[in-house]
């Protein structure tokens, strides 16, 4: 099918997307020739602003418009503990619960023996800076329960322990609402392992 | 066609926002490949079972193209694979080593068998570097490449020094040292220890206590054929450098578990007492 030339762009564009096929980028670009003007601009302004105006926070590596983030720059927060993410979407999937009052520290990544992705490779050495100020009492390892993010969160702690400072994992089990019948059984001797007393 | 199969997971790899790209080995077909549906939500059933290193019955639907997963019973998790940051650098290592090597669909029990002794070997906490050095020299078979390690490799000869040479892939006698003007010498326990690391099936062999200088020189030997003659090189080896770099994860001091220097050569592998 030969499209007029900056339809096609426009169809390679959204292609580059994840997840978005020929067909979809296609139905989004006649989607966009649509819309009012005014909106068109305004989106083509939004998808370069975000890529300008966003930086990484210089101290715990978070996506921020401002230097240091918000968080680290929150006086309220409690800088005693800094929980460590491999990505900035686990932060703001920690934001939501608003259960933790502490900092953060984002890897940009996990250690990946599979992928030759090393220590080295991630946002580790920043961690153990920060760790040098005497402020930080606990790190919470909030990694992901894969290979990936446990071999990340053991290497974390191997490196961290001999400091002193208390090192935590985040805890494995059922997700709220499921069902012990349908849980496989990994799942459920991690849920076990980490039970506590009532 | 439904079928079930008995393999263990060498690697997985996101497709699309919630599927993972499954390889496994298995004891049945050989390494199959298989499309596990939903296996990144975190509620599915499939999560847990498509874990690298995980040796489990797989229920895989397979048509002409790739098969899809349909489910999964993990018969060992591998706990302490995961658990153990030196354990799962080196299963990987065995992991991508196998994946490389082995074609897709070709039926090989043996090939099975020694990545399940391998891991289990690991998972039971013997030493991961020495298990990965008989993975290694074991493979070399798979790769193409059959070292001569009954004799010399240019006369035959039985008795006598030897040294090994790269460049004749096997064992010369000091008789035929002037073939390869590169070799290296070996003692009478490192010939036995190569003969055994080639030879032997890994649950035949003892506790594994090797010296850190011995295991350096079998790798040194076995990388370099790989390097030299199969073209292979892995990304797992880079981390593995990676952590041989830093002062409290290096290969030297792992391996200094008490086994340090005293013992002759002969003690490095113990009699047989069944690995699991």
């Amino acid at each position: 099918m030969h499209y007029p030339e900056p339809i096609s762009k426009l169809i390679d564009s959204f292609m580059k997307l994840p997840g978005i096929g020929p067909k979809t980028a296609a139905r989004l670009a006649f989607h966009v020739l649509d819309m009012k003007e005014d909106t068109v601009l305004e989106f083509s302004k939004a998808l370069v602003d975000a890529k300008r105006d966003l930086t990484f926070c210089s101290v715990c590596g978070h996506i921020t418009d401002t230097d240091p983030c918000r968080i680290c720059k929150d006086e309220s927060r409690n800088k005693t503990m800094v929980c460590v993410v491999q990505e900035p979407k686990d932060v703001i999937a920690m934001e939501k619960m608003r259960d933790f009052n502490g900092l953060y520290h984002v890897l940009h990544g996990a250690i990946s023996p599979m992928d030759g992705i090393g220590p080295e490779d991630i946002n580790i050495p920043d961690l153990l800076k920060r760790l040098q100020d005497e402020t930080v009492q606990e790190v919470i390892l909030a990694t992901n329960p894969t290979i990936e993010g446990e071999a990340t969160a053991m290497y974390i702690s191997r490196l961290i322990k001999p400091s002193g400072i208390r090192t935590t994992r985040i805890a494995h089990g059922l997700p709220v609402g499921g069902d012990l019948e349908y849980a496989d059984e990994v799942t459920l001797s991690k849920a076990l392992e980490g039970r506590r007393e009532l | 066609m439904l079928n079930k199969w008995e393999g263990i997971v060498l690697r997985t790899g996101p497709y699309g926002e919630t599927n993972k790209v499954v390889t496994f080995l298995t004891r049945e077909a050989g390494k199959v490949t298989a499309m596990a549906r939903g296996a990144k939500k975190p509620a599915s059933r499939l999560a847990a079972v498509t874990q690298p290193f995980t040796h489990g019955i797989f229920m895989v639907y397979k048509g002409k193209g790739m098969g899809t997963l349909q489910s999964g019973d993990a018969l060992r998790t591998m706990r302490h694979l995961h658990h153990d940051i030196m354990a799962t650098a080196y299963a990987s290592y065995i992991a991508e080593l196998m994946d490389r090597l082995i074609e897709d669909n070709q039926p090989s029990s043996g090939q099975f068998e020694l990545l399940r002794q391998a891991f289990h070997a690991i998972d039971e906490e013997y030493d991961p570097e020495a298990i990965t050095l008989f993975v290694e020299w074991k493979m070399l078979p798979v790769a193409g490449i059959h070292p001569v390690l009954h004799q010399c490799a240019s006369c035959g000869a039985t008795e006598g020094e030897f040294a090994f040479s790269f460049q004749e892939i096997g064992f010369l006698c000091h008789r035929c040292f002037h073939v390869d003007p590169y070799l290296i010498r070996l003692s009478p326990s490192h010939l036995r220890l190569i003969r055994t690391f080639y030879n032997v099936p890994i649950e035949q062999v003892g506790k594994l206590t090797l010296k850190p200088a011995t295991k350096k020189f079998m790798r040194k030997i076995v990388r370099t054929i790989y390097d030299e003659q199969v073209g292979v090189r892995l990304k797992s080896a880079s981390f593995l450098d990676q952590l041989d770099r830093m002062p409290s994860f290096g290969r030297q001091e792992q391996a200094a578990d008490g086994t340090e220097d005293k013992k002759e050569p002969d003690d490095e592998c113990s009699a047989p007492e069944n690995l699991p």
